[in-house]
């Protein structure tokens, strides 16, 4: 328990040293992101409704997450982590030395990681659709996009999902290294969505 | 943004779960599709396959390669070069000749009769296509993971990618989906 | 000439026979009748190469050019009736180039062979040129029929 106790105005015992940090629709998403992924994955040669339905819902989650990244609670704000180079390469310097720089939010490393799974992501998905709009299928069907429905926009789009799974791998990888050196369960956070609160915040009871 | 601040949670809510909704919502499409036996419909199963002019006069040689395989435009060609098809000689009256042409129009990847075998139209130039199916640029795409010397050249019972029924069980019934795929001396293609 | 009428179809006529004398006799009849059952197309065909001058047809004259090769600049250099049908055309073929199988020609064995006219002429027609590089002669096509009629 990194915080004392407190008394407040109704002169109850609080535990002030748990933080909320993840809203619970920023939870909803990442869950749910993971979910359809997988289908959308295990779908690419099976099933054709499951594969492009799964895609779609894709698509809405990232489009859900770029206007929660302007509007949601202030630790799913694109500003809380969209940190420069500096911060980033400092960032990665200090988890080298084992002696990691605590951010309550998403770290530099992780928020690049949410910008270029969330680019990433929503190439995947135009380039899906504009592959079937060669067949009259999806929002690009008839449109001048259908003339770029060909096998090497196909191989682009196996690549890129072949790319999207190798980031994962890496953001999983962030995720058990950082939970490791700082001491903190951050799957489990994204969870519960409450991470430890550092100790100069102690003070600190402001709610997001 | 005060506006924003408050009607962010319903607005959120709503993307969140129509995206949930219609991610989820192709297990019910495929379910109900192979419940009520529309699914036929939806794999590659070509369309009045069993046309008899059809399967007797491209039969004989080679399988009646289903219509929906090449756009018009290439059937157009292989039709008015009977006499030299593929250097043999595979002239026709002109009635049965017309008759096939009206079929394989009908029935061609770019008529409305091609269904799932519309993607064999992809990345190929409409007005002049290749005339051979194995050049088609979804042939190859599709069948990229085949070795090509194993499997089908050096296998005694294939030969060559020009036999489709050698590995596509039901290719005579215009039927290609995958589950129907059984490779000579390799076995079953489960991918 | 070579062919006979064909005999059961004159035990038929006798209709009062008892029934399995009948069937025995069809069955013991029909085993030789087939080479020489008359077969209408193919009689149809061999009137009009008569009408072309041919005087005599003989079945075994072209046994031989069933089994004769012919040389080609083009593959398959070596060709023959036999690179498709084969020897025995009792039994199934095999298409040289596509490998598709081929249903039996004979008769015997495959009774839809020989009895759609349109069928003949195309495949005389297009097998002649591919393997003798020409059309074959009223006399060389009837005397196919005859052969084919006999297996």
């Amino acid at each position: 328990m990194p915080c004392p106790l407190f008394i407040d105005e109704d002169f109850a015992i609080k535990d002030n040293s748990r933080i909320k940090v993840w809203d619970p629709f920023v939870r909803i998403f990442h869950w749910s992101l993971v979910l359809l992924f997988i289908i959308a994955f295990a779908s690419e040669d099976g099933p054709e409704n499951i594969h492009v339905f799964a895609g779609y819902g894709i698509s809405l989650l990232v489009l859900f997450r770029i206007f929660w990244g302007f509007v949601g609670t202030r630790y799913a704000r694109f500003s809380d982590f969209a940190y420069g180079k500096a911060s980033q390469k400092r960032y990665l310097k200090s988890l080298i030395k084992r002696k990691p720089e605590h951010y309550t939010g998403h770290n530099p490393a992780g928020g690049l990681m949410v910008f270029i799974l969330l680019g990433a992501l929503l190439m995947q998905c135009f380039l899906g659709m504009v592959i079937i709009s060669g067949d009259g299928e999806g929002p690009f069907a008839g449109t001048f996009l259908s003339i770029f429905s060909n096998p090497f926009i196909e191989e682009l789009h196996d690549a890129l999902g072949h790319g999207l799974l190798l980031l994962i791998v890496i953001h999983i990888g962030g995720v058990i290294v950082s939970s490791l050196l700082h001491r903190e369960n951050l799957i489990r956070a994204m969870v519960t969505g409450k991470k430890n609160r550092p100790k100069e915040e102690c003070s600190d009871v402001t709610h997001s | 943004m005060k506006l924003i601040t408050k009607i962010r949670w319903p607005l959120g809510g709503a993307l969140l779960s129509s995206a949930l909704v219609i991610g989820l919502s192709g297990f019910a499409q495929q379910a109900q599709s192979s419940w009520w036996g529309e699914g036929h419909e939806e794999g590659y199963r070509a369309k009045n396959a069993g046309n008899p002019t059809h399967i007797e006069e491209c039969g004989a040689c080679h399988i009646a390669y289903p219509a929906q395989l090449l756009p018009k435009a290439a059937w157009q060609e292989i039709l008015s070069n009977l006499d030299n098809h593929f250097d043999e000689d595979a002239s026709l009256d002109d009635a049965t000749r017309d008759e096939l042409a009206s079929f394989l129009m009908k029935h061609a990847s770019d008529s409305e009769n091609a269904g799932k075998f519309k993607k064999f139209t992809r990345g190929i130039e409409l007005q002049n296509p290749p005339i051979q199916i194995t050049e088609l640029k979804y042939f190859e795409r599709k069948h990229d993971e085949i070795n090509h010397q194993r499997m089908v050249i050096n296998n005694p019972d294939v030969g060559s990618f020009s036999q489709c029924q050698a590995c596509h069980e039901k290719a005579e019934q215009g039927i290609f989906d995958e589950d129907t795929v059984n490779i000579p001396n390799f076995g079953r293609w489960d991918d | 000439m070579l062919l006979t009428p064909d005999s059961s179809s004159k035990t038929g006529s006798s209709s009062k026979t008892s029934a399995w004398i009948l069937s025995a006799l069809l069955l013991t009849l029909a085993i030789p009748s087939y080479a020489q059952s008359a077969n209408p197309v193919v009689e149809q065909l061999l009137k009009e190469y008569r009408s072309e001058g041919v005087t005599e047809f003989s079945s075994t004259r072209d046994g031989n050019l069933w089994q004769q090769s012919f040389d080609y600049s083009k593959a398959p250099a070596s060709r023959s009736c036999t690179s498709c049908h084969g020897k025995d055309i009792r039994q199934k073929g095999l298409h040289i180039r596509t490998q598709k199988e081929i249903k039996p020609l004979a008769p015997s064995i495959n009774p839809s062979r020989l009895t759609d006219e349109k069928q003949i002429r195309k495949w005389l027609k297009r097998n002649c040129k591919w393997t003798l590089g020409r059309e074959c002669s009223p006399q060389e096509k009837g005397d196919l029929l005859l052969w084919i009629q006999s297996q």
